[in-house]
């Protein structure tokens, strides 16, 4: 740690007690931060190995496509596995067009202002606001406000509304890696702002908006908060194996508030469902994510700039 | 201004894209505001749902004038279609006898399929008209209008947020809630009969010491990992390192919670010899690890911010890894790492499903890390599904909301100023 400045000329090239001394604390504090990075890196591993293991016994493909049974003591996550998907699907057909446009007007349209600041500053601010907090907006504004009742619609609404800061940050990302002198060669060519972004910038930046896109379904998928006064119940039945069981003006099950259910408010569920229901959860949402990791890596490769 | 004169004014014209692009959006707010004609809605929602639908018909009405002008023919044409949809529109209002009925919708069809026709599918003319040149027929200038909506969609949120939470929490906000007691009493009586109590101190204490051991747990965790990955890892390492970060901030909250449930519960109460393991530790540990990936991704950028010149200058005088480490690039990157930690702590602060399943969930004012707590968004989220529509409990909870997101308002606006800060100087 000390000063290592009276290193002379001749002892410059073998290597000397400060230098060694160096090197030693130079290692030590390398493997300290080595540790420290993988200690956050052992829970993930942890986790998802304690999970899978717990899980094991319940773990089939009947699991998947069986409703709960028995006051959701036993049986399996059909109804709340298909309330998960409605959720995301119609929360991300909201959220995607919103949000890819608001991106391509602040990296494209906006000029450098005071008003741009202040959307900038409005889309940080709406990712800080605490998921609770989007529930009782989503309570106020869709439930009550817009007499949606407490229904998909109204609980995809506050999703996407809550996810919209993620599309907007990695498609930001993806429009500002797209050259510059891209669009200005389209310029010169005589083609207006629109032409330009729908021939050059969006197809240059689509693996980033898809990125986005990706990330906002596992987002969605994984969120319980904004759900649980909106539109997610604790149970209903439908029909098995279909599809369209759900209706978007009704209420639906949903996975992460049927995990939060089984594990705090029954009581003598089967020793392994809540735990299938978590690598369930978390195994969806990963995947989902390894999705937009793989499609990010693959693009980046045929990259042609 | 351009947006104005796109959607507002009938000079000019439009191509056929651009009457539909802009048509079929009000097409189906109509439609779905025909549909909920059923839900049960306010008078003050009526009215409102009435403004908007006049202005979209104006929209409407604009937009068609500009198509006829790209046909060169004068806009009054639009009346030989409007007309006949203000007269079904005012007999179908006014509940006209029954034999009309047929009559009056094959009207009604007639003039929309003529309309969809002679506007949505015959062309306007080549070249310049009377009415303006053949350039601006593009449906360029609906697009942008689509594209500022949904840029300015961010601010609209969230005073719609701020608006819509205030609003259920106002009535009591303005009159009985004593706002003293509501910040300083650690009484929270909600739901006693006859003493009800609204103290949100002994909540407040617990959201704070949670997130402070959290960040106890994770700011070094966190600034450490960032340092490594930023400085002494290999870019495929980095790589590796940086997914593994996605994953940990992809796991859901719930999840979270429930790990702090099972897991983090028997291991606290075998290793502490503890009662129970649901306690301010259990809760502090799972926030730690929600908020790591925030701090870490913050950090790196704020570390990879610094040029590499700094770096070299330091090394260049002989400084090891460590020194320039130390005495360089933390004090260069202090602002970033400073928002990175407050971006971590707002994330913490908001955590609903994880500290509401792991810390014990009972007012309580904390003495040690094993005492049991309960934080304001636990609080909203254990008991706003059984309070009833507009009683005094139900506006506390929002009263609590408002606080939460101004609290958070006010740290991510820091974080944000702290971050510009960087990037002025």
């Amino acid at each position: 740690m000390n000063s290592n400045t009276d290193i002379s000329a001749q002892t410059m090239f073998t290597e000397t007690d400060i230098g060694r001394q160096n090197r030693f604390i130079e290692n030590i504090v390398k493997i300290f931060f080595l540790i420290m990075t993988c200690l956050m890196i052992l829970p993930l591993l942890l986790i998802i190995g304690y999970l899978f293991y717990k899980a094991l016994p319940v773990l089939s493909f009947d699991f998947l496509f069986t409703n709960p049974i028995d006051n959701m003591r036993a049986g399996g996550l059909w109804a709340p596995f298909l309330g998960t998907i409605y959720l995301v699907v119609v929360s991300l057909l909201v959220a995607a067009p919103i949000g890819v446009f608001s991106a391509v007007y602040l990296n494209e349209y906006a000029r450098d202002n005071w008003f741009t600041r202040i959307v900038n500053l409005a889309v940080v601010n709406l990712a800080g606001v605490p998921s609770i907090v989007h529930a009782l907006f989503g309570v106020g504004a869709f439930v009550l406000f817009a007499g949606l009742g407490e229904s998909i619609l109204a609980a995809s609404l506050t999703l996407a509304i809550m996810t919209l800061p993620v599309i907007i940050a990695s498609t930001t990302e993806a429009l500002k890696a797209v050259p510059m002198s891209f669009r200005e060669a389209c310029w010169n060519l005589g083609a207006t702002r629109w032409q330009t972004i729908r021939r050059i910038v969006l197809p240059n930046s689509i693996s980033g908006i898809l990125t986005g896109v990706i990330l906002q379904v596992s987002r969605a998928a994984g969120e319980t908060a904004p759900i649980m006064f909106t539109g997610a119940v604790f149970y209903k039945a439908i029909a098995e194996g279909n599809p369209f069981a759900y209706n978007i003006f009704e209420q639906c099950m949903a996975l992460s508030l049927h995990l939060y259910t089984i594990s705090t408010q029954v009581p003598d569920v089967a020793e392994g469902i809540p735990y299938g229901t978590a690598i369930v959860l978390v195994g969806s949402v990963l995947l989902v994510n390894a999705a937009a990791i793989v499609l990010r890596v693959y693009l980046r490769t045929r990259k042609r700039w | 201004m351009k947006l104005l004169h796109t959607l507002f004014s009938i000079n000019g014209r439009i191509n056929r894209a651009g009457w539909w692009l802009l048509n079929t959006p009000i097409f189906l707010v109509f439609t779905i505001s025909l549909i909920t004609f059923d839900f049960p809605a306010t008078e003050f929602l009526e009215q409102i749902q009435l403004l908007i639908l006049l202005i979209l018909a104006c929209v409407h009405i604009v937009i068609s004038a500009k198509r006829w002008h790209d046909k060169d023919k004068s806009a009054w044409w639009v009346l030989f279609h409007v007309i006949p949809l203000i007269v079904t529109v005012c007999v179908i209002a006014a509940k006209v006898s029954s034999e009309w009925w047929i009559l009056i919708h094959l009207i009604a069809v007639f003039n929309g399929l003529w309309t969809c026709f002679e506007l949505g599918i015959i062309k306007g003319t080549e070249g310049d008209n009377p009415y303006g040149p053949d350039s601006e027929t593009s449906s360029e200038s609906i697009i942008d209008v689509y594209i500022s909506i949904s840029g300015i969609s961010s601010i609209i949120f969230v005073f719609g947020i701020f608006f819509f939470v205030f609003k259920e929490g106002a009535g009591f906000l303005f009159s009985g809630l004593d706002i003293w007691e509501f910040l300083t009493s650690e009484e929270w009586y909600p739901t006693s009969l006859n003493n009800k109590r609204y103290g949100t101190f002994a909540l407040l204490l617990g959201t704070f010491s949670v997130t402070a051991l959290a960040m106890l747990i994770a700011v070094p965790f966190g600034l450490g990992a960032a340092i490594f990955v930023s400085e002494f890892c290999s870019p495929k390492l980095k790589e590796t390192f940086k997914i593994v970060i996605e994953f940990l901030a992809a796991i859901p909250s719930v999840v979270w919670g429930f790990i702090g449930l099972t897991l983090m519960n028997q291991l606290i109460i075998q290793v502490f010899n503890a009662p129970i393991g649901l306690t301010m530790l259990n809760g502090g540990i799972m926030l730690a690890l929600m908020s790591v990936p925030i701090i870490v991704s913050i950090a790196e950028d704020a570390l990879k911010a610094v040029p590499d010149s700094y770096r070299e200058a330091a090394e260049a005088l002989g400084a090891t890894r460590w020194q320039v480490i130390y005495r360089v690039l933390l004090p260069a990157a202090k602002n970033g790492l400073l928002a990175a930690v407050l971006l971590g702590a707002a994330r913490s602060i908001g955590e609903t499903m994880a500290v509401l399943m792991a810390t014990g969930h009972s007012v309580n004012i904390p003495n040690s890390p094993l005492s049991w707590i309960r934080t304001l968004t636990a609080t909203i989220a254990a008991e706003l599904g059984e309070v009833a529509r507009g009683g005094e409990h139900y506006q506390v909870l929002f009263i609590i909301g408002i606080l939460l997101f101004t609290i958070t308002f006010v740290v991510n606006l820091i974080a944000d100023l702290v971050i510009k800060g960087i990037r002025q100087s």
